[in-house]
């Protein structure tokens, strides 16, 4: 593993161990059981557990000082731990029922966004929580075809929300700085 | 030049103006709160100025005052993570540092003592070879022995890669023999800029009778007044040549640091 896939692995292999075994588990052992609360939960877990530290840990622990001061830009930092850990939850998601893609990359990016906002783990985690079951609630219908158009329709949030992640790391740190000048 | 300040004002800091050439030690000297912290975090990318201006040249490395450091990664995870984040990355460099303060390299950072996590941070910054080195209040971790070798250690490295090295400080005591250069801020001003060898070549105290002014050209500094006595310390212009019954010394860099701050204070 070269770069910041390696970089990405190493900080955040314990929760993509975790919750990938417990999706498995989820998926292979209880098909009957349906863990529907689990499947419905799923966009909250990668929301609260890989969204919200992402950043806010770095914030918390000062070590954004360190990740965003190599020769790496804070810009790439951002978009490759993203689009690593944004891809790994899709596929998670997309074991357990495909709509729960959409929820799941909303709730990764609600994640992201508040890390910048609060840049403290815990109201980082609970400004997601807050946001994740509010927009669930005001979006939630009766019928299977509401509940796919409402994953869209968070899918769509979720796409807005990681450019402004970009604008918020760009009011952080000169972001988008080349390595060597 | 391979720093270039130009009327930067951010918090407290307000228009700040200087050029570093390339290569040598700047010691960025002033009290606590003057703006040392907020400087080095302008030059290092992390805090954009409110107006002004700031270039560097070349790659930079800072290392903040707390060494912040990933707490899970033990001084290896580090060394690696240096690697993949750099375009140039020298191993052997970073290795040595943390072999030579003998620093275990399989504990995590977080089980680590204060100053040995400090040390990781300086591997991290040395390995990756930058061309300009901010180091915020470097020393603070370390015990007075390792104090002096870690500045022995710095300074070979300065002469060796000819790097840039900047870092702040607010004990003065340590400055002699380490600064080819001193910032001076006091309040968010750059009061003094200049080669510390000219400013020690500039700066005289001089003694004499009760008086309201030094038999000397220059700008006083600093002037204390006895029953029978004044002392001043002068920046002169030009050789400071005191007669009978004046008599002028030349002034340590500490006391020179000490006058301009209370100049101002």
């Amino acid at each position: 593993m070269t770069g910041l896939l390696w970089v990405t692995w190493r900080q955040h292999r314990a929760v993509v161990s975790w919750t990938t075994v417990l999706v498995l588990v989820v998926v292979l052992f209880s098909p009957d059981l349906i863990d529907w609360a689990f499947r419905n939960a799923f966009g909250a877990v990668v929301a609260v557990f890989w969204g919200a530290p992402l950043v806010a840990r770095e914030f918390e622990e000062r070590t954004y000082l360190v990740a965003w001061g190599q020769d790496v830009s804070p810009a790439r930092w951002l978009a490759v731990k993203c689009g690593l850990l944004g891809s790994a939850a899709v596929v998670l998601a997309a074991l357990l029922d495909v709509r729960q893609i959409g929820f799941t990359l909303f709730g990764f990016a609600l994640g992201v966004v508040a890390g910048f906002v609060t840049r403290r783990t815990v109201p980082a985690i609970a400004f997601t929580l807050v946001g994740y079951v509010l927009v669930r609630w005001l979006f939630a219908g009766e019928t299977s075809v509401w509940l796919f158009e409402s994953s869209v329709l968070c899918g769509v949030f979720g796409a807005v929300l990681i450019p402004v992640a970009f604008v918020l790391l760009s009011w952080r740190t000169n972001a988008f700085r080349m390595g060597v000048a | 030049m391979t720093v270039r300040v130009a009327g930067v004002s951010k918090r407290v800091l307000r228009n700040c103006t200087f050029e570093l050439p390339g290569g040598g030690v700047t010691a960025l000297v002033g009290a606590n709160g003057a703006g040392k912290t907020t400087l080095l975090n302008v030059l290092a990318g992390h805090l954009t100025a409110d107006s002004g201006h700031v270039a560097v040249a070349g790659r930079v490395a800072f290392v903040a005052q707390d060494k912040p450091m990933y707490k899970g990664f033990t001084p290896l995870d580090v060394l690696r993570f240096g690697g993949h984040m750099n375009k140039v990355w020298d191993e052997y460099k970073a290795h040595s540092w943390l072999h030579r303060y003998k620093v275990p390299l399989k504990r995590r950072c977080g089980e680590l003592s204060a100053g040995q996590r400090a040390h990781v941070a300086f591997a991290l910054a040395l390995g990756s070879r930058p061309d300009v080195l901010l180091l915020d209040e470097p020393l603070s971790e370390l015990d007075p022995l390792a104090r002096r070798r870690v500045v022995r250690d710095l300074l070979a490295e300065v002469a060796d890669t000819g790097m840039t090295l900047l870092y702040s400080t607010h004990v003065v005591a340590e400055l002699g023999g380490v600064a080819d250069r001193l910032l001076l801020l006091s309040n968010g001003k750059l009061i003094v800029d200049g080669d510390t060898d000219e400013l020690l070549g500039q700066h005289v105290e001089i003694t004499g009778p009760a008086a309201d002014q030094p038999p000397v050209r220059g700008d006083v500094v600093l002037a204390r007044h006895y029953d029978r006595q004044s002392t001043f310390l002068v920046r002169c212009q030009g050789e400071a040549v005191a007669e009978e019954p004046w008599s002028a010394r030349p002034v340590t860099l500490e006391e020179l640091v000490v006058a301009h701050l209370e100049a101002v204070a």
